[in-house]
């Protein structure tokens, strides 16, 4: 199973996935980092404009090195030794190009943002993502909070992406426990533990063969979704829903799938 | 013979709303059928006799009213000031618009938009605005009112709908999920049922495992002694599902079947705990499973809910199997009794535990009233809570109600028994457009070659990732006419597309052997398209994606006849557009014949697919869809109708010759391009033109059938995926020869560098100047670079740049072609002030693109090549409304063009002039 990985270049949520895999033994035979910085990403595309091939492949992701950041993603993928690129557009052609020279089997997206275009159909077996939320009701943003917020179970989805937000086949998916007293950040911290574990899990399952997909309707679920229309980055659920699931979590038999500690 | 109600409206009657009619027609014991006119409003007839309402405008102004009818008033559900007067010729005419202002109140009160539904599934009375402005209104049945004002005004008796001629009906159901003394609860509450001579009463037991349980669901065996005392009485066992099952089909199933086992027959009944629920999709979900019969709609904190005496509405085929469920919504659960509630509300005991003497009165004038309007009351109590120390009265009120009821001549009984006379009738008025006739025992005579090539596709494709799928379907539903009730999809293939029709339509797959379509979800049936296992019109909507191409020239003629024997109202077929088929051949090498990789026999563009069809058959909408010509992508990658077969499912791979039966393999490096190829150059020159889509559609609709409508002929819109809509914004009017630095410059970006001049500043930005850019390095050296390109240089002798430089300034420029390799590099002292460069070309190979190495400060006001220029329009819509469309209408031909992943779409003229075989090659 060859596959790929998308990720932020600083991030250290796609660092701990990475490590988990690394650790499983899967390393991924390329990676595209997505880079935060305008200057770079401009040389990135900059770098196109003669033909792709002129350059070396992994010759321009110092640019994506951010020494003050001893956890990021491009650090692990350095010392794994694995081919990468820096991304600004993921429409841009040159990252199937870069893509195309790996023939991988699937590509796996730690923590990019919804893609759309021919990146998505690029591996046979398409893009695998995970969402930290029962699927296929809670899509989107924030959806961790609102699965809990409406109390029903607490589940982490591995799915394949499509166009629209989360609303791929679904590959598998894992119970995220809640114990009583648990912050959210706490339970988001499980949730990419365990996460991190059914990537591992799905990529060999995926190599054996073993692996089923069940379809989800657009209408079966809500989506969540945060906006920058007003000009900032609105949220996509009001401040409201975190602070009633807050409290929630702190009380005792509030959260329908909490396990309590005994009286 | 049933006496057949006719609806006519101008508007498309959705298939919720129908399914309201179909049961506002049981009550009157008629059939419904519905049929598109010119008239502003709404007309019922049935026989001679009309009753026509005006246009539906909204529900914002509907209250309760009384309709006057002359001789008798109701109490309904209707706008304001509303009065029905009888006009000379019999017919009776609304002022305002009740009919269906009430069915969408009926169908969507407890259901959609209009009740507040927490994000939990329950829903609060005093969340509910219409509940809070008027209480009364929620007394009232709107459905059962609208059936007696239709009753008096088309001349037409009601029907009896109640179970052994009562006058109305009590249903009773128990929940049966708390904690128990033991078998003595439930002899208790038997012996109150029996004494007042309950049918069947419905007992809804929960059956969850440990695993599914939460804090909120109690957990019992089918051991336990008063569960098996409750299955040894004459009950009817109905599923409680669990507090966490709202949204979890497999957790319904599960716990259905698990109550199977313990009572031994079907279970068809159902309400969820906390009356959780989520509709359409715990309906469709109910409808999957096999429930006929769903309680759960309810208020947790007040009596009465949709209505306070309501009768039950038919959701037909919410998940599209044929299977619909009857919603029968919650009037009394034992606890509303005895809680606080405001004055003038049902009501049993005051918190204290004194009794409320208004509000039992209060709860006897509703029995009272559902008594008077030959309503049904649902009533909810809890086994548990009978005879027991914490719940001293709620026996007591139940018993109140039943023999208040009884006395009145109320019919009183479980769920699934009340249901048997509205099974009935609705199985008599039901008209044949709602199912889909298959034919038995149907089969077809399949090439083999074919069948293993497609069922070989499916293999491959396990995964469904292709783009062209994911653009059909979006296309498909952007077309879909709302009263395509019906439909059935010819060579389903996987089901790629049909699966992703939404709810509340049926859908048939239809392909050549039960082996290809064995993934598909939906109902299915084997057929072609030259042969059918269908009625003549016994579906409204018959689509072929991706089939006619398959088709000899005179197959095609019998298929056009066969789906237009089928289809009643619409066809719908899609292709792939104008592809080159030579170019998509494969050789075999040893008997040296060619056939398509995918058996295409025909090309096709969208006048084509017109001429095909019949002329009782009218084009009305033609859509460009599937992969859009990526002008993004490099040459090699370029997905248009010829070259799509250029990829791992196409030509490289194995293959078997059709005639020889020779096997072989080819490669990818076998299959690659090849540059100065005829093909290849072909190719180029289609890039070039925009608007290459690699399927076209059309939509046909039959001469008499309702015509569809999206927007007004010259008007051009942006219709995104869930139908919401926009103003596309003004094109952008670009040269494929120049860079105006002085301009906005986000188009000119390298991702449409094959359609237009692209910058890239490499160690530095632009920013804006007197006149146009300059740029400033950031980086911590002294010059800054800046790559531009143009697509098409060819032709061109000089690049000219307009700049204004300071004194010292100086520049190297640097020419390239297309694959990276240096042409020249001058290097150019820059005199102070503005002035003009001018840089002379080589003519072979084109350079096509230049290398700015600056240093100093130069502001850069115009860059271009001494050719011919070509204009272009783009609409860059952006990347939010990918795989929306582009919709336009001209000369009464609605287009549809999908909206690519960049949010740019290019045209060679405004997209409103364009005609259909504009958007092929030309030659």
């Amino acid at each position: 199973m060859k596959f790929a990985i998308i990720g932020h270049a600083i991030s250290p949520y796609g660092a701990a996935i990475l490590r988990h895999m690394l650790e499983a033994g899967l390393t991924p035979t390329a990676c595209l980092l997505q880079d935060p910085e305008p200057q770079h990403q401009a040389l990135t595309r900059a770098i196109y404009f003669g033909g792709a091939q002129g350059y070396d492949a992994d010759g321009h992701t110092r640019f994506c090195k951010h020494p003050e950041n001893p956890d990021d993603l491009y650090r692990l993928v350095e010392s794994a030794a694995v081919p990468c690129y820096g991304v600004a557009d993921y429409a841009d052609p040159v990252v199937t190009d870069f893509l195309a020279r790996y023939q991988v089997d699937v590509i796996v997206n730690l923590d990019a943002p919804p893609l759309k275009g021919g990146l998505l159909y690029h591996a046979p077996f398409g893009v695998l993502s995970i969402h930290a939320a029962d699927l296929p009701h809670f899509r989107g943003n924030d959806a961790t909070v609102m699965n809990i917020y409406n109390n029903t179970p607490l589940r982490t989805s591995a799915f394949i992406m499509t166009p629209w937000m989360d609303e791929g086949g679904i590959v598998e998916q894992r119970s995220i426990p809640v114990h009583e007293g648990d912050t959210l950040a706490q339970i988001n911290a499980r949730a990419l533990e365990i996460g991190a574990a059914l990537y591992c899990d799905v990529l060999k399952a995926l190599d054996a063969g073993k692996i089923s997909f069940k379809r989800q309707n657009e209408w079966e679920g809500v989506t969540y979704r945060r906006s920058g229309s007003a000009g900032h980055a609105e949220h996509a659920i009001g401040g409201q829903f975190v602070d009633a699931v807050t409290e929630r979590l702190k009380k005792k038999y509030s959260y329908a799938y909490a396990t309590h500690s005994e009286d | 013979m049933p006496r057949t109600l006719k609806i006519e409206t101008r508007r498309e009657i959705c298939a919720r709303e129908r399914a309201a009619w179909r049961s506002l027609g049981c009550l009157l014991d008629v059939t419904v059928r519905f049929e598109r006119s010119t008239l502003d409003g709404l007309r019922l007839s049935l026989g001679t006799r009309l009753f026509e309402a005006p246009r539906y405008t909204g529900l914002s102004d509907v209250s309760a009213q009384t309709l006057m009818t002359g001789e008798q008033s109701y109490q309904a559900l209707a706008a304001d000031s509303v009065t029905v007067t009888v006009a000379k010729d019999g017919t009776h005419v609304a002022s305002a618009d009740i009919a269906s202002a009430a069915m969408q109140f009926a169908v969507l009160f407890a259901e959609d938009d209009i009740q507040e539904r927490a994000e939990d599934g329950t829903i609060s009375a005093f969340s509910v605005p219409l509940f809070r402005n008027a209480p009364t209104a929620l007394l009232n049945d709107v459905f059962r009112d609208l059936a007696r004002l239709l009753s008096v005004a088309l001349d037409c008796p009601l029907a009896q709908v109640h179970p052994d001629n009562a006058p109305f009906s009590v249903v009773f159901s128990c929940d049966v999920d708390g904690a128990y003394n033991g078998p003595e609860q439930v002899d208790n509450l038997m012996s109150l049922l029996q004494e007042i001579g309950a049918v069947r009463p419905t007992f809804m037991i929960m059956t969850e495992t440990e695993a599914e349980k939460t804090f909120f669901d109690p957990i019992y065996g089918g051991a336990d002694d008063w569960v098996q005392s409750l299955l040894s009485h004459d009950v009817e066992c109905g599923l409680h599902s669990s507090f966490g099952a709202m949204l979890d089909l497999e957790m319904l199933a599960e716990q259905k079947q698990r109550l199977e086992e313990l009572c031994g027959y079907k279970v068809v009944s159902h309400r969820a705990h906390y009356l959780r629920y989520r509709h359409p999709v715990t309906t469709g979900y109910l409808s999957e499973i096999g429930i006929r019969y769903d309680c759960s709609v309810g208020y947790y904190d007040s009596t009465a809910i949709r209505n306070g005496s309501s009768l039950p509405v038919c959701f037909a085929d919410p998940a599209g199997r044929n299977k619909g469920v009857w919603s029968l919504p919650l009037t009394i659960l034992d606890q509303h009794l005895f809680m606080p509630v405001p004055d003038g509300l049902p009501s049993w005991d005051l918190p204290d535990g004194s009794e409320n003497t208004a509000g039992r009165a209060q709860l006897f004038d509703l029995i009272d009233k559902t008594a008077e309007r030959g309503g049904v009351m649902t009533l909810d109590w809890h086994l548990h809570s009978i005879a027991h120390d914490h719940t001293p009265h709620h026996r007591d009120a139940l018993k109140a109600i039943l023999e208040y009821a009884r006395a009145k001549g109320a019919w009183i009984g479980g769920v699934a028994a009340f249901h048997d006379r509205f099974d009935a009738l609705y199985a008599t008025h039901i008209e044949p457009t709602d199912t889909i006739g298959i034919e038995a025992g149907h089969s077809i005579n399949v090439l083999d070659e074919e069948e293993q090539h497609y069922r070989g596709k499916m293999r491959e494709t396990t995964v469904n990732v292709a783009e062209y799928v994911d653009a059909t379907a979006a296309t498909l539903r952007a077309i879909l006419p709302k009263s395509a009730e019906r439909i059935v999809d010819i060579g389903c293939g996987h089901g790629w597309i049909s699966q992703r029709i939404p709810p509340f339509h049926k859908v048939l797959c239809m392909d050549l052997t039960q082996d290809i379509m064995a993934d598909v979800v939906r109902p299915k049936a084997i057929g072609s398209i030259l042969d059918m296992p269908l009625n003549a019109q016994s579906v409204e909507f018959a689509m072929a994606s991706d089939v006619v191409e398959h088709l000899t020239i005179e197959e095609r003629a019998q298929a056009m006849q066969e789906i237009t024997r089928v289809a009643r109202d619409y066809v719908y077929l899609q292709v792939p557009h104008d592809e080159a088929l030579p170019l998509s051949s494969i050789g075999c090498p040893a008997c040296k014949r060619n056939w398509h990789v995918n058996f295409h026999k025909d090309s096709f563009k969208a006048q084509k697919l017109i001429d095909g069809l019949a002329a009782d058959w009218v084009p009305t909408a033609i859509t460009y869809t599937g992969n859009l010509a990526q002008i993004d992508n490099t040459a090699t990658e370029i997905l248009d109708s010829r070259a799509r077969h250029e990829t791992a499912l196409g030509f490289a791979g194995n293959h078997t010759c059709p005639y020889c039966s020779e096997n072989f393999t080819l490669s990818h490096e076998q299959t690659a391009f090849v540059d100065d190829t005829p093909y290849q150059q072909d190719l180029a020159e289609r890039v070039r033109q925009p608007l290459q889509a690699s399927e076209v559609g059309v939509l046909f609709v039959r001469k008499d059938a309702p015509q569809c409508h999206w927007v007004e002929e010259g008007e051009v819109r942006l219709i995104g995926r869930n139908g919401t809509q926009r103003r596309i914004p003004d094109p952008l009017y670009a040269s494929d020869n120049l860079i105006d630095f002085s301009q906005h410059l986000t188009n000119n970006s390298v991702t449409s560098r094959a359609l237009f001049p692209y910058i890239c500043a490499t160690n530095c930005v632009l920013r804006a100047g007197r006149a146009g850019m300059y740029p400033i390095v950031y980086d911590g050296t002294e010059v800054s670079m800046l790559n531009i390109g143009f697509p098409r240089p060819g032709g061109a002798s000089k690049l000219t740049i307009e700049l204004d430089a300071r004194a010292g300034s100086f520049m190297f420029v640097q020419g390239f072609t297309s694959d990276g390799k240096e042409l020249f590099s001058n290097r150019i002292e820059l005199s102070p002030g503005s002035g003009t460069l001018d840089v002379d070309l080589p003519s072979t190979p084109p350079a096509f693109s230049f290398q700015f190495i600056i240093t100093g400060h130069v502001e850069l006001k115009r860059a271009y090549l001494n050719n011919p220029p070509r204009q272009t329009y783009v609409y860059d819509v952006g990347q939010n409304w990918y795989l929306g469309h582009l919709v336009w209408k001209k000369d009464g031909i609605t287009y549809f063009l999908i909206v690519p992943a960049n949010g740019k779409i290019l045209s060679p003229k405004p997209i409103t002039e364009m005609a259909a075989d504009d958007f092929s090659i030309q030659p």
